[in-house]
């Protein structure tokens, strides 16, 4: 249970900065058309639902895997990373104290609350569910009156304004006090719907979101999303009217009163859209132009690429030959002392070392402000191959973040180097 | 009784049970079904609903009227006038006749129903 829960804690993490990204991108190009929208909350979703990820040099995710099962389970000082080393840096004493395991019991603090947790989180998911049951069941008890129209359209008494309902076989429902001539807009937008596979859009959203409800920014994700796929509707239908027929579409939209047309899939009461939007958004509309939507798609396939994967391991000095590297110049940050190797022997050992070593992209570094020894790489023609810090046994820095490993770093022996060069 | 409104499906089936009265209710059920759609227990529930507002009774499954067609909505149209033109007839024709006009035999009638009507 706890293990599940930490699972879906780590990815929901990784998912909170896709969805910060794509509400980024909403604000800087206002004027996206909605499918385009939905698209990247597809991208959002597919985050959401995978357990695995490919990994890739484009990741911009922070970090895979905040805090890991191991830690949980085992660690003496337990810590997160998170990817912002200024967060872990301020919460990580808090954890490590509060959650220290003492010495005479076998259970780590940590994995108890994790349980804990869990049982929260199962308790959670299962009133989702059962509210949106309970919704569904009510709903498919007032339509039970409902008269069939012709194909998928039903009148029903009990209907005040049109919607779809049902996610197998979904069902139009009109009112039967509706006027006739604004009925052919409200079934187009419909229609729309169903063309589009709205419900089950919407369904899988829905249980995204109550599989998912302990983080914020999944409410304003699903909130959001509601909303996008009935604008989406609203350009699908209007797409290729003249002005007189947008306006006529607004006054069917008015008179309806059709806030939210996908009932069931939408038990919560907000994701209503307000006609105001709606109809501001049917007036300014204009059909994109070609290159606006190849930009949109392209724009979408870097997003999916750099979200749905997650940082690759990197192998530092990977291309470089020790014979190459004439001499190494460290800097040491604790006691401001330089000196400088250039015995071959004593190169190999630290290039060979390093480059067996793969590290993983974790935090931010630029917040941080000290280091121990800043190592520079230089050529025969006193070119500089490349330069990083070596803080400790398993952590490399190279600005803008740090690499961890799983150690093994050669960071003793140049202590014993400093010791040696500097005496 | 007066203040019994139907909504536009639950008209259509009241028409049906005036037309066919008096019915057994299972009879009404197959009807139902072959022209609504409508489950038993659907039909029964708005059976029950109109029976409740006081249009039909059924008794050992047997639906007869309460109230006939004529007669209900003759209550209803009086309601009308009474709520919309403060119960005044000529006030409603007037507006009536506004829009739309009068033919020779309407008039005709019309005038019979007043000549009646002040007889009794």
């Amino acid at each position: 249970m706890g293990e599940v829960f930490l699972k879906l804690f780590n990815m929901s993490i990784a998912a909170g900065w896709l969805i910060l990204f794509v509400l980024l991108l909403r604000l800087l190009f206002r004027k996206m058309p909605s499918w385009v929208r939905c698209i990247l909350w597809a991208i959002v979703a597919f985050r959401l639902l995978c357990p695995f990820s490919l990994e890739s040099m484009f990741s911009l995710i922070p970090s895979g895997e905040i805090l890991s099962a191991d830690t949980v389970r085992y660690a003496a000082a337990p810590a997160i990373t998170s990817g912002i080393s200024s967060l872990d840096g301020a919460l990580n004493p808090v954890i490590s104290q509060v959650f220290a395991p003492e010495p005479v019991s076998s259970v780590n603090p940590l994995y108890v609350v994790m349980y804990l947790a869990g049982l929260v989180w199962l308790i959670g998911l299962l009133l989702l569910i059962g509210y949106a049951l309970f919704g569904y069941l009510r709903l498919k008890r007032r339509v039970r009156e409902a008269v069939h129209l012709r194909d998928n359209i039903w009148v029903c008494d009990a209907v005040t304004s049109p919607f779809l309902f049902g996610v197998i076989n979904p069902k139009i429902y009109l009112s039967s006090t509706g006027e006739d001539s604004q009925q052919t807009y409200v079934l187009a937008h419909e229609q729309a719907h169903l063309k589009r596979k709205d419900h089950w859009w919407k369904l899988l959203g829905y249980l995204l979101l109550s599989v998912y409800w302990f983080h914020p920014l999944v409410w304003a994700a699903y909130f959001l999303f509601c909303r996008d796929i009935e604008l989406a509707c609203d350009e699908k239908v209007i797409r290729e009217f003249d002005v007189s027929e947008k306006k006529a579409y607004c006054h069917a939209l008015l008179s309806c009163g059709m806030q939210r047309t996908l009932l069931f899939t939408c038990p919560l009461s907000f994701g209503e859209v307000s006609v105001k939007k709606r109809v501001k958004s049917i007036l300014h509309y204009r059909k994109p132009a070609a290159f606006v939507t190849i930009g949109a798609l392209v724009l979408c396939a870097a997003v999916a690429l750099c979200f749905l994967t997650n940082p690759a391991p990197k192998y530092y000095l990977n291309h470089v030959d020790p014979s190459e590297v004439s001499a190494i110049t460290v800097f040491d940050g604790n006691n401001g002392q330089g000196f400088t190797i250039t015995d071959p022997q004593e190169i190999t050992v630290i290039v060979e070392n390093i480059q067996s070593i793969p590290v993983k992209r974790e935090n931010w570094s630029l917040t941080h402000s000290g280091y121990r020894f800043r190592m520079t790489f230089t050529d025969q023609s006193g070119k500089e191959i490349t330069q990083f810090i070596l803080n400790s046994d398993n952590n490399i820095r190279k600005d803008p973040f740090f690499y961890s490993s799983q150690g093994g770093f050669c960071y003793s022996y140049i202590e014993e180097l400093e010791q040696r060069y500097l005496s | 009784m007066s203040d019994v409104q139907l909504g536009v499906i639950e008209a259509r089936f009241a028409d049906r049970v005036w037309e066919c009265e008096p019915v057994s209710s299972s009879e009404l059920v197959k009807l139902s079904a072959g022209e609504f759609g409508w489950k038993r227990t659907t039909t029964h529930t708005v059976l029950r609903r109109l029976c409740d507002k006081g249009l039909f009774q059924n008794v050992n499954g047997t639906v007869t009227s309460v109230i006939s067609r004529d007669e209900f909505y003759s209550r209803q149209s009086t309601k009308y006038v009474q709520e919309t033109f403060q119960g005044s007839l000529p006030a409603f024709i007037a507006a009536f006749t506004k829009n739309n006009h009068l033919t020779p035999e309407e008039a005709e009638k019309i005038r019979e129903m007043i000549d009646h009507a002040e007889e009794v």
